[in-house]
Parts: C-alpha cells; structure tokens; sequence
C-alpha cells in the first residue's frame, strides 16, 4: 500500500509533470527518438524490401544478415553506437534505427513476396503498366503484413528508447535509470507505468489505423482487398 | 579498437557470463513453457478462454522490458528471481499465442474423425492435436530463445544479465572491448538456440516439408 501511495504522490506533484526533466519533457523526447527512428526506417526498409522483393538477386542473403540483426541485443548496439560515434541525439538515433529495420524490411519483402502470381498475371493481362500493378495489387494485398512489421518496429522502439536512457540519454527511460540509482521506488514504478502506457496507445492506435486502411480499401472496392 | 590480450586474459569471466547468460534463457524458456502448458490445458477445459488469453498476449508483450523487470522489482528485489520471472512472463507470451494458433489452425475434419473413431478429449488432444500443432509450438520455441538471449542483456540494469554485464562494464570503463565480445556472443549464442531448435523441429517432425 506504501507503494501505491508513492506512486500516486509521485504523480500528483506539478513539479514531477512540468520542468526541464518533468514527465511531459520527457515524454516528447522519447516521442521524438521514436517517431525520427521509426520515419527513417521507414525511408530505407520499404523502398528496400520493395527493391528485393522485385529483383530477387541477393535477397536471400539480405533477409538472412537482418534475420542476425534481430538477435542483436539493444543495449549493446546502444552503448556500441555510443562509443564508436559519442554522445549526441543523433547517435541514439542510429542505434534505434538499425534496430527497427529487420521487421519493416522482412515484412516488406514477405509482403510483395507472397503475392499470388496467379493475380498478378490477371492484372497484367488486363493491361496494367508495372507500377499501377504495385499500387493497385501488390502493396493493398501485402499491407496487413508491412503494417504489422511496422508494429512489431513500433513496440521495440518504445522499448529500446527506454534503454537509451541508460546511456545517459533523455526520454521515459531516465524515469527509470535515475529511480534505480537513487532507489527512488515511487519514481521507478511511475516512471514504468508512463513507459506501459506509452505502450498501450501506441498499439491500439495502430490497431484503429489498420481497421481504418482495411476498411478504406474495401470500401473502394477498386482493388482487390485481403480479407 | 579490439584489445585481444584482455580477451585473453579474462577468458574465465567471460566463460562464467555466458553460463550465466545460457541459465538464465533456459530457465526462463522452461517456466514460461510450464506455465504456457498449464494455460493450454485450462483452454482445453474451457475453449472460449483462448480467445481473450491470446489479446491478453499481445497487449502484455507490448509492455517494454525494462519496465516490466522494474516493476516486478519492488516484490523481488535485484534478485535472479526478478529476471527469471520476467523472462518467463516473455516466454509464456510467445509461446502461448503461438501454440493457440497452431490448435486452432488444425483442419476440422481431422478432429471429427478422431471424435468418431471414439478418442476422448485427452486423447484427441495428445494424439491429434498436439503433434498436430508441434510445427508451431517449436517455431514459437525458437523465436522465444532468440527474443530471450536478447533480453537476457537487459538484466544487467538491474544486477543480472550475463553477457549483458560486460556492456555495463564497457561503457563505466569508455572500453569498446568488453561490449564488441559481448555483442558477438550474444548474437553467436542466438543463433545456436535458433539451430537447436530448427534441428529440433527436422527431427520431430521431418514430414513438414
């Protein structure tokens, strides 16, 4: 019960909310590393995963170094970047990026992959020019797989976003990091629960957007749709 | 940038944090198979909970690592305790969401026919189902031990961790070294569980594929 009491007086202080290192700075911070990381990976591992899923050339052996890229353990790659490039925002922000790559890129590739060849033949024989087929075929079919790839990226970013704070870093994670080192309990556990929360609406907003996108696609009824 | 006479000279600690690390996963990946078994067996008694354990799955596992090992803390301590129960908790997600999905990917039909020819539940669920759903329990398996060398390292923010000790070390000391040796086994280290287990699954079952 202490504990809980801790945690609510914890959260109840303004001066824990605004400031310099209150919660709602570093809730933008740790917003930012992962919005900045998700965009960029973005900008590399589609155009990518689209690119090898086209020219089948060395794909195999792309999809199997990202694959080793997955077990790498974040906070290694984190402190790593630290060392090899020091301290700046930007340094965080490699890190992060190269660890959200794997999912977006695997998915990507999976994705335009497994389209049935069968339907791409229609779409041709219909006289559809290459990149019609990719938008109106291709990418409508291997959404839900590119999207839960950006999901699952979504999910590790909030996590290892949190583990950068380690490093000396901003964002939620210093909630935690600093509780620990001053054996602050009421600080850790609040500062867990922002992360927890963090986590939640990102992924049940990303569940409204899939609905959203499903529906939009068999609305239109312009393409064929997945489900 | 590698200093290879440190590696030499503390090959004993390095030996001792990889068995470290390997005790850690294996004992997270056993508990949270117990407990993903027990939950199997409890959908068995009553199907209609599969469906609300599996979303229940999903939303746990958004929760990121170090806070859930942060928030188990106060009742455990820095202890191994802490780690092993977070780890299980990771372990049982995965492998749960994915054994549920494997029963209730397996054809209709196959089930009425051991229905017909007068198997009881438990011995539909044994000698159908199960080996049925094996494919998918090992692949669960394997994604599990390689999510688990990686969070493993994560343990070292809380006083465990295995190879993860020797980030912290590295990064207290400004000495690339310790965290490059890690790195690399750690990644070595994930890709044998994921050997092991694909051999493992060759094995099992050599008809898929």
């Amino acid at each position: 019960m202490n504990m809980i009491a801790g945690v609510c007086l914890w959260f109840s202080l303004p001066d824990n909310w605004l400031g310099d290192n209150g919660i709602l700075t570093r809730l933008t911070e740790h917003i930012y590393y992962v919005s900045l990381s998700l965009i960029i990976a973005c900008a590399i591992a589609l155009p990518l995963g689209v690119l090898l899923a086209n020219y089948r050339k060395g794909a195999q052996v792309a999809i199997g170094l990202f694959n080793i890229g997955r077990a790498l353990p974040s906070l290694g790659v984190v402190i790593l970047a630290i060392m090899l490039i020091g301290y700046e925002t930007s340094t965080v922000i490699i890190a992060l990026v190269t660890m959200s790559i794997p999912p977006i890129l695997t998915n990507t590739y999976v994705g335009i992959d497994q389209v049935d060849s069968s339907l791409k033949q229609a779409a041709r024989s219909m006289g559809m020019r290459r990149l019609q087929m990719f938008f109106q075929l291709e990418l409508p079919l291997a959404f839900p797989l590119i999207f839960s790839g950006f999901r699952s990226a979504l999910v590790q970013l909030i996590a290892t976003a949190t583990i950068a704070a380690y490093a000396g870093f901003g964002g939620l994670g210093r909630f935690l990091i600093d509780g620990l080192g001053r054996n602050d309990t009421p600080q850790i556990v609040g500062g867990a629960l922002l992360v927890l929360a963090l986590a939640i609406v990102s992924e049940w907003l990303c569940s409204m957007m899939e609905t959203l996108m499903v529906r939009k696609w068999q609305a239109g009824n312009a393409e064929p749709s997945a489900a | 940038m590698i200093d290879w006479s440190w590696i030499v000279e503390n090959w004993q600690q390095i030996g001792q944090l990889l068995v470290d690390h390997i005790q850690l996963v294996t004992l997270g990946l056993c508990t949270g198979m117990l407990l993903a078994g027990a939950m199997v067996l409890l959908t068995l008694w009553q199907p209609g909970l599969a469906r609300p354990m599996i979303y229940v799955c999903g939303i746990l596992f958004t929760i990121p690592s170090l806070a859930l090992f942060i928030l188990i803390m106060p009742f455990t301590g820095l202890s191994k305790t802490t780690a092993v129960i977070g780890l299980s908790l990771y372990s049982l997600l995965i492998v749960l969401q994915n054994t549920l999905a494997g029963l209730a990917s397996n054809p209709a039909d196959v089930l009425e026919e051991a229905r017909a020819l007068g198997y009881t539940r438990m011995q539909r669920f044994l000698g159908v189902e199960l080996p049925l759903a094996l494919p998918a329990l090992l692949a669960g398996l394997r994604t599990t031990s390689v999510t688990l060398v990686g969070l493993v390292t994560v343990t070292a923010l809380i006083g465990q961790g295995g190879l993860g000790q020797l980030f912290i070390t590295g990064l207290a000391q400004s000495f690339t070294t310790p965290v490059a040796v890690s790195l690399v086994l750690t990644v070595i280290l994930a890709l044998c569980f994921d050997l092991l287990f694909y051999s493992i699954n060759q094995w099992l079952v050599p008809w898929v594929r």
